[in-house]
């Protein structure tokens, strides 16, 4: 039961994109150095195994059930209630998931370009046009995303180059000082974020081309685990270890930047690629909570839940933690757990349960 | 065909039978017929009557009043509509960069018309962005300014009373007051105002130190960035967006003018022109077509026509066409 819409392969590798790196660019330099130390950049390469095991599993399932999203396959493998329980937790995760990023976003914001206006009003202008963005359907946000993935990818090499002056190669030695096991460490935490590639699993049936999908999934993980491997060496060349005590890394060395003494504090980039990162971030996790909830109330049409179901986010994102620190805190600890059971082991019991019990879907209708 | 119960006007379909889809010409004459209307006056009734998204700001009906653009869109398998006592032609489907292209850029040697493309896309986008940017970055993010600049700036700023949203808002609005008032006017008493306006104004304003003198520039710079879009209706809806933007970059600084350029961007890629998306070759993206719209690839490479308009009938050359010293010219 696809979203009456149809998207590209390219647009749901552009749609994943930023749903794993926007918000793993600002906080997660720091998380990740704090157990990886100067292995640091190592760690993306080794989170990128959690994000194969996630496609795979999802692109496993969509074969069986071509035409379902794990909502409706759920409730067909492990019969009625056990399904529905299974799509609620769905809903209550990217619940949490779109709440706590949202907050990410108002915090970031607020912390550091307006410190003024209440992270109340910048989640809210931001939740308004997501809000928007999904009514528009599955095919708005393909091509939303197609339009602003790309420039947020140049804007962020442009800021890596423009950095790259004082980049200091040196603080990389000695590498894997502690042999391998600090990386793996510090790999838990990106690992939490490459399992968001789960959200694929909803998009494949809307797909034009399905046979693809595999494929531009697979693209997908390994540009996010280059450009995650690359800011973790620019933060880790320019701070040292002193990476892991800044909240946002990559924002720090932006204003490192001072060029022709005309280009400096370009702390704007970091905003632009942040805002329209965690723009198409939101829009997908608020995208899919629509969707979750529509299923599993057996709404015939899921529009007329997206503002209610918007405000549920925003209540959610002042719920999510008290302040910044805490926030950091939990997404480097109990968030972990949340997002990989959720992301990777239901789809994983899914998966198991479909092939002991040799369950196929309904004659695939695929063309 | 006839449109309008008393005006009796004549509004005429044209198109190139075997390029325009059929599909297309039938969705054209369904609307049309829809039409009940007491007169029509001129081709922008009809315009408003047949828009998928009437209320969007932006044209999804390219509007012209030159033969050659109109016969260059009949070529590429879109339709036009005539109407009796209007100068302009209906074409459609329209999107985004049908608006920004002008013929004249198949007419010059392509570099020529790359850069200037290039130059017009930038425009554009100062069209829509500048006042604001500089609303933003004075209220909120002073610090992006080199320290020289800034102190020039603030030295200029130094005896004008108000915010500079406020004083941002004041302009445009005096320039747009200006332009609406040239337009109506004889042309001997449109040039007068215009000088009346620009440099009476302009001048003595500064000097009376209502508005700064970097003020006047951002906004005369946006006047003539608005006037580079090729279509008139068009540079509009971007004209008029330009307000709502100036006030979230003086409420929310660069996120709110983010925020608009998103909401923006979402309401293009939502609507659509007779089942064409807005922003069709950038996204969806065809990439054989991007080389017609990032840059003006030269007539021997634009072998097809653009999708999906022109799909009954895609190749309008045949291939390899390159001249060169081998494959034409004297032989030897």
């Amino acid at each position: 039961m696809p979203y009456n819409g149809k998207i590209t392969p390219v647009q749901m590798a552009f749609l994943l994109h930023p749903t794993i790196v926007a918000t793993a660019l600002l906080l997660v330099p720091a998380m990740t150095e704090r157990h990886a130390g100067r292995d640091m950049w190592l760690s993306p390469l080794w989170a990128l195994m959690a994000g194969f095991a996630t496609l795979l599993t999802a692109w496993a399932l969509h074969r069986r059930f071509p035409d379902d999203t794990p909502i409706e396959y759920s409730e067909r493998l492990v019969g009625k209630t056990a399904g529905k329980i299974i799509g609620v937790l769905f809903i209550f995760f990217y619940w949490h998931g779109s709440g706590s990023l949202l907050r990410e976003y108002g915090e970031f914001v607020s912390g550091t370009f307006l410190m003024e206006t209440p992270t109340e009003v910048i989640m809210g202008g931001m939740l308004i046009i997501a809000a928007y963005a999904v009514r528009g359907g599955i095919e708005v946000l393909g091509r939303c995303a197609q339009i602003m993935v790309p420039v947020v990818v140049v804007l962020f090499m442009t800021l890596i180059l423009l950095v790259s002056r004082n980049l200091d190669p040196y603080k990389l030695l000695p590498m894997l000082e502690f042999g391998i096991l600090p990386s793996l460490k510090g790999s838990i935490v990106p690992q939490s974020w490459f399992s968001e590639i789960i959200a694929a699993a909803f998009l494949f049936p809307s797909l034009t081309d399905r046979s693809k999908g595999l494929r531009w999934g697979v693209i997908t993980l390994l540009f996010v685990a280059v450009i995650l491997s690359l800011t973790n060496l620019t933060v880790l060349m320019l701070f040292g270890e002193l990476a892991g005590r800044l909240v946002y890394p990559v924002m720090s060395a932006a204003r490192y930047i001072e060029i022709a003494d005309f280009l400096e504090h370009l702390e704007a980039i970091v905003m632009a690629i942040w805002v329209f990162g965690t723009f198409i971030k939101i829009v997908v996790f608020y995208f899919l909570l629509v969707q979750c909830t529509a299923r599993v109330i057996g709404l015939s049409d899921w529009r007329p839940i997206v503002l209610p179901v918007g405000l549920l986010i925003l209540i959610s994102g002042i719920w999510t933690a008290p302040n910044l620190q805490q926030l950091v805190h939990a997404l480097g600890t109990s968030i972990v757990f949340e997002l990989l059971l959720i992301q990777l082991g239901i789809p994983l019991l899914l998966l198991a349960v479909a092939l002991i019990r040799g369950k196929k879907g309904a004659p695939a209708t695929a063309k | 065909m006839e449109i309008g119960r008393y005006s009796m006007t004549r509004v005429a379909v044209a198109y190139i039978d075997g390029l325009a889809d059929p599909k297309l010409v039938d969705e054209v004459m369904r609307r049309l017929q829809k039409i009940d209307i007491d007169g029509i006056l001129e081709s922008g009734y009809v315009e408003e009557l047949i828009e998928d998204h009437p209320w969007s700001p932006f044209p999804q009906v390219m509007s012209t009043e030159r033969p050659d653009t109109a016969a260059a869109g009949l070529l590429e398998g879109r339709v036009a509509m005539l109407v009796d006592g209007t100068p302009f032609a209906l074409v459609v489907p329209a999107s985004l960069f049908t608006v920004l292209q002008s013929a004249e850029d198949y007419y010059q040697r392509f570099w020529i018309s790359t850069a200037i493309r290039w130059l017009r896309y930038f425009f554009f986008v100062i069209s829509l962005l500048l006042p604001s940017a500089y609303v933003a970055i004075l209220t909120y993010h002073q610090e992006m300014l080199p320290t020289t600049l800034l102190l020039s700036v603030a030295i200029s700023r130094e005896e004008v009373p108000f915010p500079a949203l406020v004083e941002a808002l004041l302009m445009e609005i005096t320039f747009e007051a200006l332009r609406e008032a040239g337009v109506r006017l004889p042309k001997q008493v449109g040039t007068a105002v215009s000088i009346i306006g620009a440099l009476v104004i302009g001048e003595a304003a500064v000097s009376a130190g209502l508005v700064s003198a970097p003020m006047v520039m951002v906004v005369s710079l946006t006047g003539i960035a608005s006037f580079t879009i090729p279509r008139y209706h068009a540079g509009f809806a971007f004209r008029l967006l330009r307000f709502p933007i100036i006030l979230l970059a003086g409420t929310l600084g660069l996120l709110g003018i983010m925020l608009g350029i998103i909401a923006i961007v979402v309401h293009m890629c939502t609507i659509r022109s007779f089942g064409v998306p807005y922003l069709t070759p950038l996204s969806p993206a065809r990439g054989s077509m991007l080389k017609d719209v990032l840059v003006r690839a030269p007539w021997w490479m634009l072998n097809t026509r653009p999708q999906p308009v022109g799909q009954l009938n895609p190749h309008r050359q045949s291939d390899n066409q390159r001249p060169g010293p081998d494959t034409g010219g004297e032989q030897r």
